[in-house]
This record gives C-alpha cells, sequence and structure tokens, in this order.
C-alpha cells in the first residue's frame, strides 16, 4: 500500500479538479475513479456569488484534498498560499507548484527548493511539482519533502512520459514515493509510469476534457492497477538483436 | 465610516469594524474560507476580535477547481 506521510492510500491514483463541464460531472468523475487524494486551487472569493464552493461537491468520506499553490510566482507568495490553504482547508498537505511562466507553466526549480525549506520547517507535507530532474528530486528529498512530483510532459499537454528517461534515474534513486504529475494524457501513459515504478500518477486533463468523463476516470483507475500489478509481477526482461521463441522449437513434420 | 478593500473592491465600515462583522456583512460563507489583512493571515478565532483601520486590505480566498 502506499503511504505518504502518516497516510495510506489503496489507490494509486490521484486526481485534480481543474476543466471539468461542470460540478457533477467532475463528482461522478472523482467517484469514478476511487481516488483518495484530489487537488484543488486557491481563488479570491466571489463575493456577489454566493453558490460559489466547490467543497460541496467533493465532500466524501475516502477523499482527501490537496491544495495546490498554482497561480503563485516566487518561494514567498507560495509559503503565503500553503498558510492559506492550511487554514481554509484545516490541512497542512499541499501541492507546491510555483510557475511563473504562463505559457509552458514549468515549474522554477529554485523557487521551490526555497519554498519546500520553509514549508517543511513550517510543518507541512510538501508535494512539489517539478521537472523531471533527478538531481533537484535528491536535493528536495534531502530538506524535507514526503515525495517528488516530477512532470511527464508540460501541463495539460497530453504528450505522455516525454520524461521517460529521466523518470527512470528518480524512481531508481529515490526514498520518498514518486508521482508522476502532468502531460499524462491517455490510460496506456498512466499504466507505463506505474510499469516503470512510479509509485502514483496525478491526473486531471486527460480525464476532465474527455468525451466522457466519467468512463476516462474508470478507464484511468483500471490502468494504474494493472500498471502496479504489473510492476510487482516483474516484468520479463527486453530481448535485443534477435528474438527469443516463446514456442518450442522441435521439428514435427518430419 | 472607514474604507476597507475586500478582495480589491472598496466598502465603507463602521470605524473599529471587526473582521467577523466585515465577513457577516457581506455574507460570504465561512466555510472552507481563509482571510489575511494586510497580507497577515487572521484564524478563525481572531476574527472577533480583530478590528480593521481606515485602508486596510482584506483577502479572502477559498478553494476552487484546479490540478
Amino acid at each position: 500500500m502506499l503511504q505518504i506521510a502518516d497516510k495510506k492510500y489503496t489507490s494509486r491514483l490521484f486526481t485534480g479538479t481543474g476543466k471539468f463541464s461542470s460540478s457533477q460531472v467532475m463528482r461522478e468523475a472523482l467517484l469514478a475513479s476511487e481516488s483518495e487524494l484530489v487537488t484543488v486551487a486557491l481563488k479570491r472569493v466571489d463575493i456577489e456569488d454566493t453558490q460559489d464552493d466547490i467543497l460541496h461537491h467533493i465532500n466524501h468520506s475516502h477523499i482527501n484534498l490537496l491544495p495546490n499553490t498554482s497561480g503563485v510566482r516566487n518561494a514567498k507568495e507560495a509559503v503565503f498560499a500553503a498558510q492559506l490553504s492550511r487554514e481554509a482547508l484545516e490541512t497542512n498537505w499541499v501541492k507546491l507548484e510555483i510557475h511563473p511562466d504562463p505559457k509552458y507553466l514549468l515549474p522554477d526549480p529554485i523557487e521551490t527548493l526555497k519554498a519546500t525549506e520553509e514549508l517543511v520547517k513550517l510543518g507541512f507535507v510538501v508535494m512539489p511539482y517539478i521537472h523531471a530532474d533527478p538531481v533537484l528530486c535528491k536535493r528536495l528529498e534531502e530538506v524535507g519533502v514526503q515525495c517528488v512530483m516530477p512532470l511527464g510532459a508540460p501541463i495539460g499537454s497530453n504528450k505522455g512520459l516525454k520524461t521517460q528517461d529521466f523518470l527512470e534515474i528518480i524512481i531508481d534513486q529515490s526514498n520518498v514515493p514518486v508521482i508522476v504529475d502532468a502531460g499524462i494524457g491517455a490510460p496506456s501513459h498512466a499504466a507505463y509510469a506505474m510499469e516503470l515504478g512510479a509509485d502514483a500518477v496525478l491526473v486531471n486533463t486527460a480525464i476532465a476534457v474527455s468525451q466522457n468523463p466519467v468512463e476516462m476516470a474508470k478507464a484511468f483507475k483500471m490502468a494504474v492497477a494493472a500498471g502496479r500489478m504489473a510492476f510487482e509481477a516483474k516484468l520479463a526482461p527486453v530481448v535485443h538483436k534477435k528474438a527469443a521463441a516463446s514456442s518450442p522449437l522441435t521439428s514435427f513434420l518430419n | 465610516m472607514i474604507h476597507i478593500k475586500v478582495n480589491n473592491t472598496t466598502h465603507l465600515f463602521k470605524p473599529n469594524v471587526t473582521l467577523d462583522e466585515i465577513i457577516k456583512g457581506l455574507d460570504i460563507s465561512v466555510n472552507g474560507i481563509a482571510v489575511a489583512v494586510n497580507e497577515n493571515i487572521i484564524t478563525k478565532t481572531e476574527w472577533h476580535t480583530k478590528t480593521l483601520n481606515e485602508s486596510d486590505e482584506v483577502l479572502v480566498i477559498r478553494a476552487t477547481q484546479g490540478g
């Protein structure tokens, strides 16, 4: 069973709440995914809109909320956002994401490391969204993260595991759970990440903007479970430069 | 009356208004919100004792959809 900090998870599929066409579809998809850790963002309250409350739609006994710091540009803002989220949602868990560049949304490694150091001192369980940088992962581990969340491809791109070689190094070296976040666009990508040994994946866009988010959530659930099962069963080795018969080659016609 | 900005919109309140009175006065649902005054977070237990001054800036946030 996956454990992050003091929490154990049956499901290795984490999900996001962005981009769904309606709150009802989001709720049904999240429940279909059986995800136990669900991300939310923070925003200024719209004082004119008293119906504006996402928590009402995702309040469920098995769902833990993971607030993110999306929208912040540096470590100082990230620490402030994390403290606001702790007050608002009564959780000391935070998905730390600092991506000042609005075009590619790539995470700033220096500000992320600085913010992580401070947030760990303040008692947060920090889950940092980062590039698939094995060196940064070790540095974050040294300052006390409870997991790392390297990207497979840019946020919302659905391109899959473009960073595979580096993800494999991270998985090989890491002493904390590795959660592949961003870029996973299809259940096959998620299954592949799990076969490589990722501890979990976080999926949002691929579910939310599919034609049928509820069915897609189920597909991801099955893919993640299958990928993990395959990893635990240990894949057969790849054979290079020749074939390897799976049937006997003894002749039987003469 | 004093001028207080709440999420960047200016509102008028009586002098020595408390944060609790502002939240209630603006009919903001308290479920799942966090509040900061001049970038200092004020915990829920302090809302009723925190008084505001002219030109103070209040930030009220809550969760929304995000990945």
